[in-house]
């Protein structure tokens, strides 16, 4: 749950959000350690048991890695989410985002007591491990007033937050590893480092004889391509710290994380330091210790007769919902989420093996891909999207293929279809509460049921055949996990009560479902800690075991004959399996690495966090009220800097304010350059962004930029300007979004035109307007680095006004694509067009194309190829026009995976091959002017990490252009993209 | 090992390889069933078969650890139509509106909001089907009611369960819908009221519910008058007193309610404070009054100053305190007199109004005949007369007026004109004719025909308007001629009565 850039943007737009005033304004909190903002009244109920839980954390993290805050840490608490989602980090400053939705209980990933409190365990580690300093970290800190956040358009920036941050550029494994072991122990045991999915994941390594990957190749590949991508970091990374812990101690794994005097910066320095050997050793050394563990695991399971089945699939499909079973036409259907393909509903022919898909799913989620539900009898398949979001309720005719939506945004799941009265029943999570739904027939709403109190979250609904019953399971503060049965005529009468069926203490009952003869049912759980299949019979309120699995079956569908299909956990993911008629089984318990650490080190009881409600929350407010965040602006950091002014190079610094949750966003660069070839008037450089919401204002004066430094493109201008834009967000439906901007600068003391730099400005003042509009749709498969299918629209207008002449001009981009071939492979057609008006020959009334775009060392878009202004092969800015028409066909192969080409500090992941052909021309409305070009080309982008987290993309370019009376040209291109 | 008496005796021999026996036999158990021990955990589910997995775990929270609060607001925000309210884009726009956005950041307001039975009535699935209808969302969207729920007064009636109740009315949240109504809400005096508890427990009641879905009452409603009324605390006074409300309920009513110059006219402040009055209260009550405000007469009569002025005193509203005096009201002739403006203007007398109040004369309105005279144009007019109304003031004439052949012979068209002749009136006016008229025999004779065509003639009214001539009229034993019906007969000839002009004749006769 950690990723710093996507967690600013994420706060960014969830401020823009929370502008909405209906919300009820942000208001906050503050005690000496925590500033909370929160939107209004929706909130309010939760606040103080929130900062509460901060503050009962942070007195843990006091105690055990002797922590102090460099500043407040800023929560932003919110529910954008309708499962829980939160971030949390220290870069530039302390900060938490937290979603106030519960927990998603599928596959037993995340073993939690109450939500808040699991996260604020979660989180604050994540503050801890990047803000506590030693000695020369706290130097730089007061060196450059604060901790400094890279930037791309200043690269050294990447050096000053090494500087002042060091322990921030370790891998994610070591982030979230260390997260995932704390918050187990603070939570008396209850997290993932005691987590039964860990020890399936593994386990299932072992018995495939799958790799399990080294420290390179699991940030070079296994993060990227594995069915459960940065899922992987959270699994490899618990692990290895609970293996540390059991080997050495878990007093050593907390000094190899805590950042005081005498420990070394780098988290490999530090690690060699507290161990004695290299992180590589030891982490090879886990590997053998984890098939020793593993074997002997699978040995206690085989102690007793391992379930056969027979596989339905030739294939493991990933991740997998819910599925529905047509018993007339023996197919099952699910929702599925595997590498290659985007995440989709498919159709799985029981008899034949077979695999067909049915369409594609919008925002599929990570683990349970959508909630599905199936009305057999009329084919209807009923499944949501936006997962990850506010759910849509959809609907699909499996027979005819129609499709519609059912209820937007309605934020419900765990859907169970009513085949008595064809009603949808299903969990809504709002504002962090569940309640049990029903949509009756024909599905335009929902209506309330039964609202459970905070803390107590109902899910894995299922409906008994006569509709008598419902069965799920339900969760609790404390981490009870029980079975219940509830009587839908009672509670739609306004009943409140159900029956606890059977008590699995703190294991989920995962996806219980009632027979077809309505009197069992037969679920899942990880009692044994395997994940086997139970059968209940509710006459005799008696629990047996069905199963007895190597692995784990999950997700079981009983039919009449007495058959059980089931999904069996495979390191591909999940397989499609029917077992013959299962009967009572043996099953014997696996040892847990958690519990091995338990035994062997008691001290990790210790560190079990007391209560949230001990904290005497009055005494430690120091404000409580609308949040002002403009008062709130501070210097965040100052640092030294270097950039290029056309030919020359300039010294200078930038200073980066900021307001919490980076509401408010001013960077201010200031440089000067020695080079007395300058022009005196030259010589002084100023850059100035300021962001607030929407809005974005910019001032330059003979702006430098880094990059100039490394032609052949510039973008640095002699002259002033001033711009002034506008940002709206018209739909957010990722991944299709639609937004429009609106853009007004002006121009004094212009030697170039602002877009073209090797065309001389006649006059030396412009005036600006520009609008512009954005509609995109675009979607990729787990493992991509491309989008794979899609379409992206631009329409820009403008107008230039330059000695009492204004220059209108238009254009639009439209772009298509398709997978085509292998995985990951795409074809795409990028088409584009414009028209300027004014005079033929005059600078302003053109549009000018040529080359790559890319500079030798670059922070902008590295496929800039496929920019409408671009074309490789002729020289920049080299082929201009009043009207133009530009079409591009691109092929994007599938990239190249590397798993050991470097070392932790620095290694490639993945090269992107890329096929091009374009043709461009223009002032095709006068045959004097037109010009006609072709090219044809290609790039290959290899990209590199360096400590951890800094993306490099090296780029090689090369292209041929023709021309109809001139002789073809050639360009090559070689580029260094930092960030 | 043990020594002594309870030293195991020396022949059984056997005792060792028991004990060892049984302690080996609780070993095999102990590892059969109960290793490894369970830690830290109280026993769940057992399953057999299934050897549950050792995995520690300490309880850090319960629910005593987790301290929420306002939850009654989280759980009226988890229902379905509090859900379409808050998506409702009228909803959505007026809670963005500064006023409402204002009175939200209003402890008070906030208080109010957080107040349990508030929360608890809120969370009333009618209160919520209503407050999810579209009219109220609409009625929400309006300018006006947002400016009313900014009103700190409002909000305070709103924690009331009464007016809570109103608003799960599906008939009030229909006269929400009425853009007249909504514009009314908007307005200061709306807000003032609403804040009245008298108001609220109003609204609570169906019947008012009822008369809210009114269209035309709802017109009414918006209009400037009544609003001012609605300001007034006497209003809400007399809107406090259940009777008034029952009143209110009839549909008669509302449909005098409707009436934009009855509206106009219990608007005005003199009428206001009247019928504010404790008297006010009984009278207003009942069917009786609910007719009587439902005629269009009497509407119209309202609309005139005199009667309003009148409606101040004490007099009308003693009348009106009388039974027999409303059910005449009720009357639709009567009631069509209303409509007449000389009637009305009588109803601004004084006199009239005394005669009104008094218990014969009402009790005398209870004949038809007379409601019929009273109904006609000439009485009406007569009723202009000063005489006239100061004669019907007189208790003796009211007294004569119950006479059912007096009052039957009132409702002849002779009859009803000679009271519109001045003469006439005056000699009503006279003190001794009226003594005559308290006379039953006289009465009954006037109730003659013959005598009511006498009534006719113009010269027999002028000598009715002589005191001397009524001073006779007066005497027992002349009344008690003129129940001899040729004597009545020969008044009415034209003759007699020229003659009795004669000034020697009367001269004479006053001998």
């Amino acid at each position: 749950m950690r990723n710093c850039r996507r967690a600013w943007v994420a706060a960014f737009l969830a401020v823009v959000v929370a502008a909405i005033p209906v919300r009820g304004g942000l208001q906050t909190i503050e005690t000496d350690n925590l500033r909370l903002i929160y939107f209004g009244k929706l909130h309010a109920y939760i606040v103080p048991h929130v900062a509460r839980c901060l503050e009962n954390s942070l007195k843990t993290h006091r105690e055990v890695f002797g922590y102090e805050p460099t500043g407040k840490i800023t929560v932003l608490l919110h529910d954008f989410n309708d499962y829980a989602n939160a971030s949390g980090g220290a870069i530039p400053v302390n900060h938490v985002m937290l979603g106030l939705a519960p927990f998603a209980h599928d596959f037993e990933t995340m073993s939690v007591n109450e939500s808040m409190n699991a996260i604020m365990n979660h989180e604050l580690v994540h503050v801890v491990a990047s803000d506590q300093a030693a000695g020369g970290d706290r130097t730089s800190r007061s060196l450059f007033f604060g901790k400094v956040r890279p930037v791309d358009d200043n690269p050294l920036s990447l050096l000053y937050g090494y500087m002042t941050s060091p322990r921030e550029y370790a891998p994610r494994w070591y982030h979230e590893g260390i997260a995932t072991f704390m918050e187990t122990w603070l939570a008396g045991g209850l997290g993932r480092a005691m987590g039964a999915y860990d020890e399936m994941a593994f386990r299932a390594m072992v018995l495939d004889n799958k790799p399990i990957f080294d420290l390179v190749a699991l940030e070079a590949a296994g993060t990227k391509i594995d069915f459960l991508v940065g899922v992987n970091s959270y699994l490899y990374g618990t692990r290895f710290m609970s293996y540390l812990a059991l080997t050495y101690g878990p007093e050593k794994v907390i000094t190899w994380v805590k950042r005081t005097d005498g420990s070394a910066a780098y988290f490999a320095g530090q690690f060699r330091q507290v161990f004695g050997r290299s992180v590589h050793e030891a982490w090879a050394d886990w590997i053998r210790w984890e098939k020793e563990f593993q074997a002997k695991n699978l040995a206690a399971i085989r102690a007793n007769p391992v379930t056969a089945d027979r596989p339905l699939s030739p294939t493991p499909l990933g991740s997998v919902s819910r599925p529905g079973y047509d018993p007339a036409t023996g197919t099952l259907y699910a929702a599925v989420n595997y590498p290659g393909q985007i995440a989709h509903l498919a159709a799985i022919d029981t008899a034949r093996g077979t695999l067909r898909k049915i369409l594609d799913i919008k925002g599929p989620a990570m683990f349970f891909v959508a909630s599905l539900a199936f009305d057999p009898a009329a084919g209807m398949l009923f499944y949501t999207t936006d997962n990850n979001e506010w759910r849509d309720i959809r609907v699909v005719d499996v027979r005819t293929g129609e499709d519609r939506t059912l209820l937007k945004d309605a934020r419900v799941g765990d859907l169970a279809f009513n085949p008595a009265d064809r009603s949808l029943w299903g969990v809504r999570h709002y504002n962090g509460i569940a309640t049990l739904v029903r949509i009756p027939h024909p599905w335009t709403e929902w209506n309330q049921v039964l609202t459970f109190p905070y803390g107590k979250d109902i899910y894995n609904l299922a409906v008994s055949p006569d509709g008598t019953s419902v069965c799920a399971a339900l969760g609790e503060i404390t981490g009870r996990q029980t079975l219940i049965r509830l009587d839908p005529a009672a509670l739609l009468a306004g009943g409140k009560d159900y029956e606890t069926l059977f008590d699995f203490e703190n294991s989920v009952p995962a996806d219980f479902v009632f027979t077809p003869d309505g009197r069992h049912l037969v679920g899942s759980s990880y009692y044994t800690g395997a994940s086997n299949l139970f059968r209940y019979e509710l006459a005799t309120k008696e629990m047996a075991i069905l199963t007895n699995c190597e692995t784990g079956y999950f997700r079981p569908v009983p039919l009449a004959d007495g058959r059980l299909l089931a999904m069996r956990y495979t390191s591909q993911g999940f397989l499609p399996v029917e077992i013959e008629r299962p009967a009572p089984a043996q099953a014997a318990a696996i040892r847990f690495l958690g519990q091995e650490v338990v035994e062997t080190h008691p001290i990790v009881k210790t560190w079990k966090a007391g209560s949230p409600a001990d904290i005497d929350l009055p005494a430690l407010t120091r404000y409580e009220g609308p949040f002002k965040g403009l008062p709130n602006i501070r210097l965040a950091s100052a640092y030294p800097v270097v950039e290029g002014y056309k030919d020359t190079a300039a010294v200078g610094a930038r200073l980066h304010f900021l307001g919490p949750m980076a509401l408010h966003n001013l960077d201010v660069t200031v440089s000067y350059s020695p080079d007395t070839a300058l022009p005196t008037d030259e010589r002084f450089h100023v850059n100035a962004h300021y962001a607030y919401m929407n809005w974005k204002v910019t001032a330059k004066y003979n702006a430098g930029d880094f990059y100039d430094l490394f032609g052949p493109t510039k973008t640095s201008r002699k002259g002033y300007s001033g711009a002034v834009e506008y940002r709206r967000n018209l739909i957010y439906d990722e991944p299709r979004t639609m937004d429009y901007t609106l853009e007004v600068a002006a121009y004094g003391g212009l030697d170039r035109l602002p877009d073209y730099q090797n065309v001389e400005a006649p006059y030396d003042r412009m005036l600006e307007f520009g609008a512009s509009w954005n509609y995109t749709n675009c979607r990729s498969s787990l493992g991509s680095v491309n989008y794979e299918k899609g379409y992206d629209w631009d329409i820009a207008a403008g107008c230039s006004v330059v000695n009492g002449s204004a220059y209108p001009r238009a254009l639009t981009n439209f772009d298509v694509g398709v997978p085509f071939g292998p995985a990951h492979s795409s074809l795409w057609l990028r088409t584009s067009a414009g028209y300027c008006y004014g005079g033929r020959t005059d600078p302003f009334a053109n549009f000018f194309f040529g080359g790559f775009g890319n500079n030798w060392v670059d922070h902008q878009e590295v496929q800039r190829y496929r920019e409408y202004y671009s074309f490789p092969g002729v020289e920049l800015n080299e082929v201009g026009g009043k009207t133009y028409a530009k079409g591009m066909v691109e092929w994007c192969l599938p990239p190249l995976r590397f798993q050991h080409l470097g070392a932790t500090q620095c290694f490639a992941t993945w090269v992107r091959p890329g096929l091009f052909v374009a043709a461009l021309a223009t002032d095709f409305d006068n045959a004097d002017f037109r010009r006609e070009v072709f090219d044809v080309g290609a790039q290959m982008d290899f990209r590199i990490i360096v400590l951890s987290t800094m993306n490099l993309t090296v780029s090689l370019g090369y292209a041929m252009a023709f021309e109809d009376g001139h002789k073809p040209v050639d360009e090559i291109m070689v580029s260094l993209k930092i960030f | 090992m043990t020594t002594g008496d309870n030293a195991p005796q020396a022949g059984n021999k056997y005792w060792l390889p028991v004990v060892l026996g049984l302690a080996l036999v609780g070993v095999v158990v102990y590892f059969l069933f109960f290793y490894p021990p369970v830690t830290n955990q109280e026993a769940g589910g057992t399953i057999a078969g299934a050897q549950k997995a050792d995995k520690y775990q300490s309880q850090q929270l319960g629910e005593q650890d987790v301290i929420l609060q306002d939850t009654e607001l989280q759980a009226i925000l988890q229902n379905d139509q509090v859900q379409k309210l808050i998506q409702d884009d009228s909803f959505q726009k007026a809670f963005a509106a500064k006023e409402v956005q204002a009175a939200l950041a209003n402890k008070d307001v906030v208080a109010a909001l957080a107040n349990k039975d508030v929360l608890a009535a809120l969370a009333n699935k009618d209160v919520m089907a209503a407050l999810a209808s579209r009219d109220v969302a609409a009625a929400l969207g309006s300018r006006d009611v947002v400016a009313a729920l900014a009103n700190k007064d409002v909000f305070a009636a709103l924690g009331s369960r009464d007016v809570l109740a109103a608003l799960a009315n599906k008939d009030v949240v229909a006269a929400l819908a009425s853009r007249d109504l909504r514009t009314a809400l908007g307005s200061r005096e709306a807000a003032a009221a609403l804040g009245s508890r008298e108001l609220a427990a109003a609204l609570a009641s169906k019947d008012v519910a009822a008369a809210l879905a009114n269209k035309d009452v709802a017109a009414a409603l918006a209009g400037k008058d009544l609003l001012a009324a609605l300001g007034n605390k006497d209003v809400l006074a007399a809107l406090a007193n259940k009777d008034v409300l029952a009143a209110m309920a009839n549909k008669d009513m509302l449909a005098a309610m409707a009436n934009k110059d009855l509206a106009a006219a219990l608007c005005n402040k003199d009428v206001v404070a009247a019928l504010a009055g404790r008297d006010a209260a009984s009278p207003l009550a009942g069917k009786d009054m609910a007719d009587l405000l439902a005629s269009k007469g009497f509407a119209a009569a309202l609309s005139n100053r005199d009667v309003r002025t009148a409606l101040d005193g004490r007099g009308l509203l003693a009348a009106l305190s009388n039974k027999a005096v409303l059910a005449a009201m009720a009357n639709k002739d009567l009631a069509a007199a209303l409509g007449n403006r000389d009637f009305a203007a009588a109803l601004g007398n004084r006199d009239f109004l005394a005669a009104m109040a008094n218990k014969d004369f009402a009790a005398a309105l209870a004949n038809k005949d007379l409601l019929a005279a009273l109904g006609s144009r000439d009485f009406a007019a007569a009723l202009g007369s000063r005489d006239l109304l100061s004669a019907l003031a007189n208790k003796d004439v009211a007294a004569a007026l119950a006479n059912k052949d007096l009052a039957a012979a009132l409702g002849n068209r002779d009859m009803a004109a000679a009271l519109g002749n001045r003469d006439f009136a005056a000699a009503m006016a006279n003190k001794d004719f009226a003594a005559a008229l308290a006379n039953k025999d006289f009465a009954s004779a006037m109730a003659n025909k013959d005598m009511a065509a006498a009534l006719g003639n113009r010269d027999f009214l002028a000598a009715m308007a002589n005191k001397d001539f009524a001073a006779v009229m007066a005497d027992k034993n002349f009344a008690a001629a003129v129940t001899d019906r040729n004597f009545a007969a020969a008044m009415g000839s034209r003759d007699f009565f020229s003659n009795l002009m004669s000034r020697d004749l009367r001269a004479n006769e006053g001998k």
